[in-house]
């Protein structure tokens, strides 16, 4: 078993050698104090040690066993000092010129990121979203403005060795350059609510030729074709609306129940302590949007917030659509 | 509020004390035990108080530990577990463990039981306030308790309420938030008054002869702890009021779309927060300097050099605060300033902790179970400090932060502190206040089941947190990489550690009641300590001193050169 996780960015290797010199510096020093304490502990029991000395501890002669120790432990403290304010510059100083740009935003309760298309730029028209899934080239920096829509969330990789608070009201940027592809866990570290345990996503590091065709498939495949104008427009809704932060079109189980195969589909629900049978049809659908905690489906938490007053009756019949389209 | 200033006019005749005889009748039973202006009493009250919330916040590490060691069972005795209420249990246990165990327990227990005999007066200069302090403390109590049992249950945004999570409007709303905010402001009140009492009373009302240099050095550590609680808790009381506001009256101090910040809060509650950690580590310095004194036969070393150290990190825990912060988004620029300030700070408490070492050096130590404690509180802090130094380093805070590992280290600081403090205190001033002696016995075994259990139990978490657990996490099976066996049986073994460290207190409680009926009756000066507390009988009288002490020397003057005795108390005559 190792101590931390492999570390596979390009500044991963300075934080872990930062860990092995505070390791080395205080474990000296704890191994000595530990070590005189319990020397002093055994020695100087009353049966080998009947009669005490006088010893107030006042004057140069005797309060230098005690300064002198704590004079090393003040130079081990400025050399700590030194070598975090050079990690810490490394990492967070200053953000290096960008090779891939990407917005990160957090939400209860997952990952939405944001890529600049084709053209490089945030915030044009050719942008396309993806939750819960990171991609970026292996070897090249990534630049990301990080953001939150509701409460505070914390955008941790491990394996980067980088954690950055996101603050809703305030875009923060970082970057990190990977070094190995592979797959690699991405959490939410800050209390973000009950379902925070769920919230995590994927960084995908890729090679760069890989990338750059997972790019030209602009990542989501888009629904199945042939969808009627208003399930499009329900799709973008729930792209926008961050709904795909806790459930996925892929079938699989997440933080919310699984948008495939939804429609018709007969559901164990809980609606005040009790357990019943439910057939997805509309009514229930535009129950469960507007006020999700009435019936929550069986083996799920409560957590979603009600949509009440926040869409419009056209809206909610057009996700109501979307979803019977995704089988 | 009727002050006088001459402690014997205040308590014109001891009358209620057996030794004093009696010619006043006895208060009732309300006015001795209830509402009681005796500082003994108050002292009592708030300690008694202080161990049962111990217990409900025990209880409450019982189901969120067996929750993250065997996620999806029911816990025995709680049932399942939703996420929200493990986010509740752990919010309430953090804020009972510092706010209505270590505080009451360490500062207001402690400091209203001994500092009126150390000072040498009858009682606190305000003996009503005094009173009403305990009073607002007990509904406070009563405030957060309730918080319960309100509909949607208690408060679960995090002990630190960390705004927009905490404001309301993301699931946290409700009554549970609003009687958490209520029942922290009025505990705060309560500790103001009773500041105000420790810093009049050791201000004014010392005993002739007692110098600032001849103050027992808990006195000194409690009057440096109360003045870092005051001039740190304004910023949060004003960070607490705009946070009900934001909640109840939809004001948006902390809500960016309406021009708030979040990060206000944050500066604030930490601005309190730091002083706050040392506001509950000074007491526990007190207790032990007191100890090792008294069970080493060797006066404290370099008692100025300990109280200069710590007044210097009383200044410098002002300047810290922001080591909290990090990686919250703070200007980058900032950190490398309080990274310094914050390890720097580790060595003001070297040189107290090294001089706690250097006092037992060329002792003649006895290892009764108070010392036992305290020389375990020692151990124990050391690697709670030297984690400090890790976590004051902002780089290392881009990984560990917000991992077990900051739970690791505040563990292994509060629990020495306030457990193994707060224990080694009890186990030393019981005679004094309740006039029986422990059983010995019983209290070593309390000891070695304490330290077993408590290192078996946080040890993991420091691993655990390197390896990468991320903190408040309900359920790790959603986490492949923290689903290793390794992790997962050190998850498990440390759960077990929790349940063996609560019931190792099980002595510990038997103790306490079999002695407070059937122990061997104490003595005034059972440990042959020199301290103006054991001047006086145990229990001591209403009123304290039969006549008002006068100081001679040092409260360390053990094993002097040329005396028979190895002790001197201070109120003896050369």
């Amino acid at each position: 078993m190792r101590w931390l996780p492999e570390s596979v960015s390009s500044f991963g290797g300075a934080l872990d050698s930062l860990i092995v010199l505070i390791t080395v510096l205080t474990g000296l020093g704890l191994v000595a104090a530990e070590a005189v304490l319990l020397y002093a502990a055994l020695r100087f029991r009353q049966r080998r040690s009947p009669r005490a000395a006088y010893i107030a501890g006042a004057g140069w002669g005797q309060t230098r066993w005690v300064l002198v120790p704590a004079l090393l432990l003040l130079g081990a403290d400025l050399y700590i000092d030194h070598a975090t304010h050079a990690a810490w510059q490394a990492i967070k100083g200053s953000v290096p010129k960008a090779d891939q740009v990407v917005r990160i935003t957090g939400q209860q309760y997952g990952f939405h990121f944001t890529y600049p298309g084709p053209d490089g730029r945030l915030n044009t028209a050719d942008d396309f979203q993806q939750t819960g899934e990171l991609h970026v080239p292996v070897g090249e920096t990534v630049v990301f403005d990080l953001e939150a829509r509701d409460v505070l969330h914390s955008f941790w990789v491990p394996a980067l060795r980088l954690k950055q608070d996101a603050i809703p009201g305030r875009t923060i940027q970082g970057w990190f350059q990977a070094t190995k592809p592979g797959e690699y866990e991405v959490a939410c570290a800050e209390i973000c609510g009950p379902g925070h345990t769920g919230m995590r996503a994927k960084l995908v590091v890729h090679p760069v030729d890989d990338y750059k065709r997972w790019v030209a498939s602009r990542g989501t495949p888009a629904p199945d074709g042939g969808l009627s104008p208003e399930a499009r427009e329900g799709w973008r809704l729930v792209q926008q609306r961050g709904c795909l932060a806790c459930h996925n079109v892929d079938g699989s189980t997440t933080i919310g129940p699984t948008y495939r195969g939804l429609f018709g589909r007969r559901e164990t629900v809980v609606a005040g302590g009790r357990e019943r049978e439910v057939v997805v049809d509309e009514a229930y659908l535009r129950r469960a949007i507007l006020d999700p905690a009435a019936e929550v489906v069986k083996g799920y938490q409560p957590l979603m917030p009600p949509q009440q007053g926040l869409l419009t009756e056209a809206e909610l019949a057009a996700i109501i659509a979307y979803l019977k389209t995704v089988q | 509020m009727t002050v006088t200033a001459r402690p014997s006019e205040r308590h014109p005749a001891p009358s209620d004390s057996p030794a004093a005889g009696a010619a006043h009748p006895e208060p009732g039973f309300w006015r001795r035990y209830v509402f009681s202006t005796d500082h003994k009493t108050i002292g009592m009250q708030y300690l008694v108080t202080g161990l049962v919330m111990a217990l409900v916040g025990g209880l409450l590490a019982y189901a969120f530990r067996m929750q993250l060691a065997f996620p999806g069972r029911p816990v025995p005795g709680f049932g399942p577990l939703t996420s929200a209420e493990y986010n509740t249990f752990v919010t309430m246990h953090g804020t009972i463990m510092i706010f209505w165990v270590a505080m009451p327990v360490l500062l207001a227990g402690f400091g209203n039981l001994l500092i009126p005999l150390m000072v040498g007066t009858a009682d606190m200069a305000f003996p009503r306030l005094n009173m009403l302090s305990y009073w607002v403390f007990f509904l406070s109590t009563v405030v957060l308790l309730v918080s319960f049992v309100v509909p949607g249950g208690a408060f679960g945004g995090g002990w630190t309420a960390y705004p927009p999570l905490s404001a309301g409007t993301h699931g946290t709303g409700g009554w549970g938030g609003h009687l958490w905010i209520v029942a922290v402001a009025l505990e705060f009140v309560a500790f103001l008054m009773g500041g105000i009492n420790f810093l009049v009373t050791s201000f004014n009302l010392r005993a002739p002869g007692l110098t600032w240099f001849r103050l027992p050095v808990v006195v000194w550590m409690m009057i440096i702890a109360v003045l870092l609680f005051m001039f740190s808790v304004g910023p949060l009381i004003a960070g607490a009021v705009m946070l009900l506001l934001d909640r109840t009256v939809g004001t948006g101090f902390y809500d960016p779309a309406a021009g708030g910040d979040p990060i206000l809060f944050q500066h604030l509650f930490w601005f309190f927060g730091h002083p706050e950690v040392y506001v509950l580590l000074l007491p526990a310095v007190g207790f032990v300097a007191e100890i090792l004194a008294t069970f080493s036969r060797k006066p404290v070393f370099g008692y100025r050099m300990i109280v200069y150290s710590v007044l210097g990190a009383g200044v410098l825990s002002f300047i810290v605060w922001a080591h909290h912060q990090f990686i919250a988004g703070i200007d980058p620029r900032m950190a490398t300033f309080f990274s310094v300030t914050t390890i720097l700070i580790s060595v003001p408490f070297a040189i107290v902790v090294f001089s706690a070492i250097a006092t037992l050096w060329r002792g003649s130590l006895r290892f009764s179970t108070a010392m036992l404690f305290a020389v375990g509180l020692l151990a124990e802090f050391l690697l709670g400090g030297v984690t400090g130094i890790y976590l004051g380093s902002s780089a290392f805070d881009i990984y560990a932060h917000d991992t077990y590992f900051v739970v690791a280290h505040f563990h292994y600081t509060l629990i020495p502190v306030v457990l193994f403090g707060g224990l080694a205190a009890i186990y030393y001033w019981y005679p004094k206040f309740v006039g029986r002696m422990l059983d010995e016995r019983l209290g070593r075994w309390h000891f070695w089941l304490t330290v077993l259990c408590f290192n078996v139990a946080f040890l993991p978490l420091f691993i655990g947190g390197l390896a990468g657990e991320h903190r408040r996490i309900f359920d790790y099976s959603a986490w492949p990489s923290l689903m290793t066996p390794e992790l997962v049986t050190l998850r498990r073994v440390a759960t077990v550690a929790v349940i063996g460290l609560i019931l190792s207190q099980l002595p510990f409680v038997w103790n306490l009641f079999r002695s407070w009926r059937r122990g061997p009756v104490a003595e005034a000066n059972p440990w042959q300590a020199n301290t103006l507390e054991w001047s006086v009988p145990s229990p001591p009288p209403h009123g304290n001193f039969a006549a008002p002490p006068v100081v001679y020397r040092g409260p360390y003057e053990f094993s002097v050169p040329g005396r028979a005795e190895d002790f001197w108390p201070q109120h003896v005559p050369s």
